[in-house]
């Protein structure tokens, strides 16, 4: 690892007590030599690849279950319940960033499922245009960020910051905020100003809760690159269901 | 200030409103158009009307204005301020009496109130309006009785009545709902007694009726409304001539009734909801602040309660002990927050939750008073809390206290 690699500790999911859920690493999965995941926390570092749908490790997903997942709509549809769980109960913006997050995904390959390479069902090929899918970034929801000792001294005491979300592009860490018109704390709005200007790697991001009936936008320029064509630089589509999924080394 | 507890709350200031420190369930802040900030009072008993007091800078707040009620025999609890228009309502102390109503005050000069009109609501059965909210400048929500509302309890005389101000000049009726049963010739059967009481004093427990009516811009379709005894309600006010109950949950039996508040939060398919405490020396405790789980609004479930401290060493320290008002999110100069709750609990002071986990809300702050002179029971009695979008805390003494400004280290 080299001397100026940043390292990203990230209890997420729905969780009641980040310290527990970074505790709690007996499911994680190395993602490559320097990231790993489990279903409540990513361990990610600059330099590493991208925080993916199919990334093994957040999705905590046993041989069992695997086996009666057929279908390519029956995995996308695990997958997505998967992601929509991690939301806590009482998120009801968060809840919807997600759906609709997923949903503009899926737009995004069906529209764009002429240039993409694949078969055109998930059996007339080795792999299908519907696998790209799973290429997508991985959003870690309700991510709470551990602090360094100095971030937490400047920060007022806190040892881990929360964001709705947060995406590793293998670029940037991009921290999102959504905004429901809610307040904080004078010293949560102390410890978030503190932390922001000591973290110029992060790229923060506050969207907008739309109204009812409306939808996030995920289309703008506001996102990190490649947001919208995550298939950028990716030769071929895979799903979850590798053998690193199960824990399994070739 | 000596004898105050206090746990991460720093009281800035205290005011006694020129001796008149007896504050209601009304507290709004105007922001004048020269700059100043305006919070107006209302207080809980004659002589005094209301109070607007300059609280631009919360160390040194200064009455700008105090009026008095026509008389003594009547009392305005509840106000509220949307731009330069002030709601002032209006309770007598027996059926029949008068002014008993809301009253609507041009502030744009707030040294001088300018009646603008009144929204007559006496009847032989009416004790007019004991608590409106106001944050739309469309629409005033209340409690309130009506000229042709003939209750089966008199306890039950007031219910939820929804009046039309797009023109303040000449408000109107738009809908009313009432807890089915109260009214005499409803087919439903009168609802049974929780507590039954004496009759000789119509104010306090054991009713049927309205007190606090929330709705807010971002579900303008929803009132969210505390019935006492009858429990919490959501009404679809899409159609604001024909309300209709979407939702309801009522604790009462075998808790001891008189729901106050349901705030809900919106965001997190919530609703806080709060039955006040209204006998002294824990008479009817426990009083309690829910947590109540509505992502299915038909289907309401309570998840836990706020802690609060011990009966025993609260109960019997004089006064009331237990939930009353929250601050309620209101829209406009107001703090707005769906993990943070502030609330205040008579001799208990006011205290600030943390929500984050509604199943395990947790205390973060508080303050209680001493008790102030004049008061007439042995302990400061909290009464109302409101807080700006700068974060100050208002609160009032329901006795003598008045005001009290607080800085909260959350």
């Amino acid at each position: 690892m080299r001397a100026d690699t940043i390292v990203y500790d990230i209890a997420y999911g729905a969780i009641e007590n980040p310290e527990a859920a970074l505790c709690s690493s007996d499911n994680a999965r190395a993602v490559d030599n320097a990231n790993s995941l489990g279903p409540y926390h990513a361990s990610i570092s600059t330099g590493s690849s991208a925080l993916r749908l199919n990334s093994p490790g957040w999705m905590n997903l046993t041989l069992d279950v695997a086996a009666n997942l057929r279908t390519h709509q029956a995995l996308k549809d695990y997958c997505r319940w998967r992601v929509e769980k991690k939301a806590p109960l009482f998120a009801l913006p968060l809840q919807r960033f997600l759906v609709q997050y997923l949903d503009f995904v899926e737009r995004r390959v069906r529209e764009n499922a002429a240039v993409l390479p694949g078969g055109r069902t998930w059996d007339d090929a080795i792999f299908s245009v519907d696998d790209w899918f799973f290429s997508a970034f991985l959003p870690l929801p309700n991510a709470h960020l551990r602090l360094s000792e100095a971030e937490s001294a400047a920060a007022g005491g806190a040892r881990f910051l929360r964001f709705d979300a947060v995406f590793w592009t293998g670029e940037a860490l991009t921290a999102v905020t959504l905004d429901n018109h809610a307040m904080p704390t004078p010293r949560q709005r102390r410890a978030y100003a503190a932390f922001a200007q000591m973290r110029p790697d992060i790229r923060f991001m506050t969207v907008p809760v739309p109204d009812t009936g409306a939808e996030f936008s995920f289309e703008s320029d506001r996102w990190p690159r490649g947001f919208a064509t995550f298939w950028d630089g990716l030769q071929f589509p895979y799903g979850p269901l590798r053998p690193e999924a199960f824990g399994w080394r070739p | 200030m000596d004898g105050a507890v206090a746990k991460n709350i720093k009281l800035l200031s205290q005011d006694v409103l020129g001796g008149f420190g007896g504050i209601g369930e009304g507290m709004s802040i105007q922001l004048a158009k020269d700059g100043r900030r305006i919070l107006w009072i209302a207080h809980e008993g004659p002589p005094k009307n209301f109070t607007g007091v300059d609280v631009s800078d919360p160390r040194k707040p200064r009455i700008v204005c105090q009026t008095d009620l026509p008389h003594n025999d009547m009392r305005s609890n509840s106000l509220d301020v949307v731009g330069d228009v002030l709601a002032v309502a209006y309770q007598v102390s027996r059926p029949g009496g008068q002014p008993a109503g809301v009253e609507l005050f041009d502030i744009s000069t707030p040294e001088r109130p300018q009646r603008i009109s009144f929204f007559d609501c006496s009847g032989p059965h009416s004790r007019g309006v004991h608590c409106l909210w106001f944050v739309d400048g469309e629409f005033i929500h209340c409690a309130s009785g009506a000229a042709d509302f003939e209750p089966t309890h008199p306890r039950d005389d007031q219910f939820y009545r929804i009046i039309d101000v797009h023109n303040p000049a000449k408000p109107v009726e738009a809908g009313r709902w009432w807890y089915p049963g109260t009214r005499k010739g409803d087919a439903a059967p009168p609802p049974p007694r929780v507590r039954p009481m004496p009759l000789k004093d119509l104010r306090g427990p054991d009713a049927f009726r309205l007190h606090n009516a929330n709705i807010y811009p971002e579900r303008p379709d929803r009132a969210y409304i505390g019935y006492i005894d009858g429990g919490a309600f959501i009404l679809d006010i899409a159609d604001k001539s024909a309300p209709k109950v979407v939702g309801a949950w009522n604790p009462h039996p075998p808790y001891p009734g008189f729901t106050h508040t349901v705030m809900p939060l919106f965001n997190r398919g919530l609703l806080v909801v709060t039955d006040e405490c209204v006998q002294d020396d824990a008479e009817d405790w426990p009083k309690l602040t829910w947590m109540v789980d509505a992502r299915k609004e038909d289907n309401l479930v309570p998840i836990s309660t706020f802690p609060l401290p011990s009966v025993e060493e609260f109960g019997h320290k004089g006064g009331r002990f237990g939930s009353h008002n929250v601050h309620e999110n209101r829209p406009g100069p107001s703090f707005r927050s769906e993990d943070i709750i502030f609330g205040c609990f008579f001799n208990a002071g006011i205290r600030i939750f943390d929500i984050k986990n509604p199943y395990r809300p947790e205390e973060i702050a508080c303050f209680i008073p001493p008790v102030p002179d004049g008061s007439r029971v042995a302990t400061a009695q909290m009464n109302e809390i409101y807080v700006d979008e700068r974060g100050v805390i208002f609160a009032g003494d329901r006795w003598s206290g008045g005001l009290y400004t607080f800085e909260a280290d959350i």
